[in-house]
């Protein structure tokens, strides 16, 4: 064996260092600039369902001059700058959702909340509102003027119009003055606006997940995207899903992050499949989330018994809730599985979801672990 | 051994210290497989190769510590001890030279499957047909894009790593007239409009169309066929004060503009971007099947390359193993979606896709010349062998028989 020279123990420390240098470079967390040409389609994934790209959307309209169209997203089928005097803006989207998005009151509470004026009472409703013909169809209309954080004298015009299935919403909102002189330009909006026949069955572009899940992971897909994991604990999975059996008038409907199966009845009725880690607060919280949801008083660990029933099936204990007598009767299963806790819920108008409910109970029974 | 030699440096240079790393890398890799099944492939990955420790929770506390040194550790104190071993206890020599070269492409191996790990970065195209890309996105991470519109010409773009965001304290930059302050992050959340949700919690937002929006965090999948949607809220603060707090998610794929000092900005959470000098048009997808089966027989994409400097405009097809090599990258076929209008491409970037091959190069021409070196040692010492009998003996009656391998000359 040769002891090391002094130019060995050198190259070492040498070696050493580099090492040490090269690994401490490694990490590159940091924020970068640069340049991109304008690319108007660039914001836009591609469309994940065929009817939104097949050249006959839903909705079409005829934009005022001098409003900028911006690129659709997520949630907005159209989206505009509105441009005024000295470099204010106004922002101008037009929203879909299935359903009946909520009623009119929390609409109106909810758009008067953004300009921070206090909510109204049911009874004021008629008097706040105006009704508008248009070739669309019939638009509620509202003009809400107060402040919005930090924004000064804000105004907001806001509108929707209601379909059996659907419910479009139309809002500008912007500085005081730039919205008023914008007033009919917006109404005019409004009266341009048309339906393609069969709109209502379109896939519309909402935060819901397509149908069809793409042949590979979709732009984001990956485990815990963007913190870097290094730097952050690993989460163990949800585990796997549990299994069921749907009857066969029960229409799959699109999912999305939170759902793990959603259902169309007929007759408004709705089943959805939800599962959350943990406990979710425990089965008396959320037997009494339900009740609230179904318009019926809470009750307490006496009265649990009482309002809901033991139902076992394929080795799973499902607690049973049964909240049909209060306004927006609900049906729905609590199932703690595998570290989280899954929720069967029936929903919809009282005599759908009477029909409905011996099905949804089979329905329960057909249920298992994978 | 020689007593002069420091302690530590006779560690790292022992043979003893190669076989504990050596065992300790099969335990590393046999826990990582049964932790897949939890994990992912990617979750395994980060937690178990490309990291300094392996950690572990403590049982129902928040408390995480190191259980078991990483595959980044490993590997660099593996690199470590072959070097520190060679310097001390080889002595340079001709006669030795192969094995020099060997174990030369050896540690360039190592070193090279470290720089890949460090350097590569692996994203993905998505293209619809007909339409042109110019930007290619990260599988799994995330940035906060402040994309200022103004100017008619192009987008002035300053790109925020989430990791960032995670990380508390203010982001300033000098291309930006406020601050960012981060106010929550999820690495994954569902978000909904309001009124589509029952009892919403208030909502964190004070700005922009989040203030309508309910974002609901959620546990972080790590199943293949299930996707994260990072979401956050930022507040931006400007010299006069807070601009508002806004929400970002990956699930709003185009927030709405606002101004700010008569600047058009725009705020987006999306996954990371590698914009590259040229576009990629795709001209056309072709995806064959077997007859009478769903299985695929080629899928490929016909692409129109034109780079910025105009040296390139030309029509390429990538199909399965059929890679294009470009401007540093490589662009695989990995899938298609929408009923075979959108074409996927796995695009990868590693700065040291060659260093493997340097290296294998070099192990095989250590071999070839440390044999070569002792064939040649061989066959001498075999030649002066018979010579010398030659001599002892007396002359034969017969001839000599001749040798079957004629000396090499020297």
């Amino acid at each position: 064996m040769l002891s090391p020279s002094s130019t060995q123990r050198r190259l070492v420390r040498l070696f050493s260092a580099a090492l040490c240098a090269g690994l401490a470079a490694c990490n590159d967390k940091s924020i970068t600039s640069y340049r991109v040409p304008k690319e108007p389609d660039a914001a836009q994934a591609p469309a994940p369902d065929a009817a939104a790209s097949s050249g006959s959307p839903a909705i079409s309209w005829t934009a005022p001059a001098g409003w900028q169209a911006q690129p659709a997203s997520g949630m907005r089928q159209g989206s505009f700058l509105v441009p005024g005097a000295g470099g204010a803006t106004a922002d101008m989207s037009v929203v879909s959702f299935p359903g009946s998005g909520g009623d009119d009151l929390a609409n109106i509470n909810r758009w008067r909340a953004q300009v921070s004026l206090p909510p109204l009472a049911a009874a004021d409703l008629p008097s706040q509102v105006q009704n508008l013909a248009a070739p669309a169809g019939q638009f509620v209309l509202a003009d809400f003027a107060g402040t919005a954080a930090d924004k000064g004298a804000t105004r907001l015009l806001g509108a929707w119009l209601r379909q059996p299935d659907r419910v479009w919403f139309f809002k500008l909102m912007g500085p005081s003055d730039l919205v008023e002189s914008q007033k009919d330009a917006f109404t005019g909006f409004l009266q341009s606006v048309t339906l393609a026949a069969g709109g209502a069955q379109v896939a519309v572009n909402t935060n819901d997940l397509p149908q069809n899940a793409p042949a590979v992971q979709p732009p984001f897909a990956g485990p815990a995207s963007g913190a870097g994991m290094n730097s952050m604990p690993v989460q163990a999975a949800s585990g796997a899903s549990l299994l069921w059996q749907a009857p066969a008038d029960w229409q799959n409907q699109p999912g999305n992050a939170m759902r793990k199966g959603s259902y169309a009845l007929g007759g408004g009725a709705e089943v959805a499949i939800t599962a959350f880690p943990g406990d979710v607060g425990g089965v008396l919280a959320n037997v009494n989330r339900w009740r609230g949801q179904a318009g019926l008083a809470p009750v307490d660990d006496s009265g649990l018994g009482q309002a809901t029933s033991a139902l076992d099936g394929n080795g799973l204990h499902f607690t049973l809730v049964d909240a049909e007598g209060g306004a927006n009767p609900i049906v729905a299963a609590l199932l703690p599985w595998n570290g989280g806790t899954w929720f069967f819920k029936l929903t919809g108008p009282a005599d759908a979801v009477t029909r409905a409910k011996p099905a949804f109970l089979s329905f329960l029974s057909t249920v298992h672990a994978p | 051994m020689s007593s002069a030699r420091p302690r530590p440096l006779a560690v790292l240079a022992s043979l003893r210290l190669t076989v504990v790393l050596l065992v300790m890398s099969i335990i590393l890799v046999f826990a990582a497989t049964l932790d897949q099944v939890h994990l992912g492939v990617w979750g395994v990955q980060e937690k178990y190769f490309r990291s300094f420790f392996v950690f572990s929770q403590i049982g129902g506390t928040g408390f995480f510590f190191p259980v078991f040194p990483g595959g980044t550790l490993l590997g660099a104190v593996l690199i470590v001890n072959l070097v520190t071993a060679h310097l001390y206890r080889f002595k340079w020599s001709w006669k030795k030279s192969g094995i020099w070269l060997t174990h030369i492409g050896l540690i360039l191996l190592l070193a090279g499957e470290g720089l890949s790990g460090m350097l590569q970065k692996d994203n993905q195209m998505r293209i619809d047909v007909g339409q042109t890309r110019r930007y290619s996105e990260s599988f799994r991470e995330t940035e906060l894009a402040v994309i200022e519109t103004t100017r008619p010409e192009y987008d002035q773009v300053v790109a925020i790593p989430a990791a960032l965001l995670t990380a508390g304290g203010s982001i300033q930059q000098p291309l930006l007239p406020f601050v960012v302050k981060p106010v929550a992050y999820f690495a994954n959340a569902d978000v909904r409009m309001r009124s589509q949700v029952t009892n919403p919690p208030p909502s964190l937002a004070t700005a922009g169309e989040g203030v309508d929006m309910v974002a609901t965090p959620m546990a972080v999948t790590t199943n293949p066929d299930e996707t994260n949607w990072p979401t956050g809220y930022v507040e931006l603060v400007g010299p006069d004060g807070s601009l508002g707090t806004f929400l970002v998610s990956t699930l709003l794929q185009s927030p709405a503009p606002f101004t700010y000092q008569g600047r058009t900005f725009r705020l987006a959470l999306r996954a990371q971007r590698d914009y590259l000098p040229f576009t990629i048009t795709l001209e056309k997808f072709t995806h064959e099947i077997y007859p009478g089966t769903d299985i695929p027989r080629d899928f490929a994409s016909t692409i129109r390359l034109r780079s910025d400097d105009g040296r390139d405009d030309r029509q390429i097809r990538i199909f399965m193993n059929n890679p294009l090599r470009f401007g540093g990258r490589a662009f695989y076929q990995a899938g298609y979606a929408n009923n075979d209008r959108t074409t996927v491409l796995q695009v990868v970037r590693n700065p040291s896709w060659q260093i493997p091959y340097v290296s294998c190069a070099l192990i095989v021409l250590g071999l070839l010349v440390q044999f070569g070196i002792h064939l040649f040692t061989f066959f001498r010492r075999r030649l002066a062998g018979l010579n010398r009998n030659q001599d002892r003996k007396p002359a034969p009656a017969a001839a000599a028989p001749e040798l079957a391998v004629s000396p090499p000359s020297p």
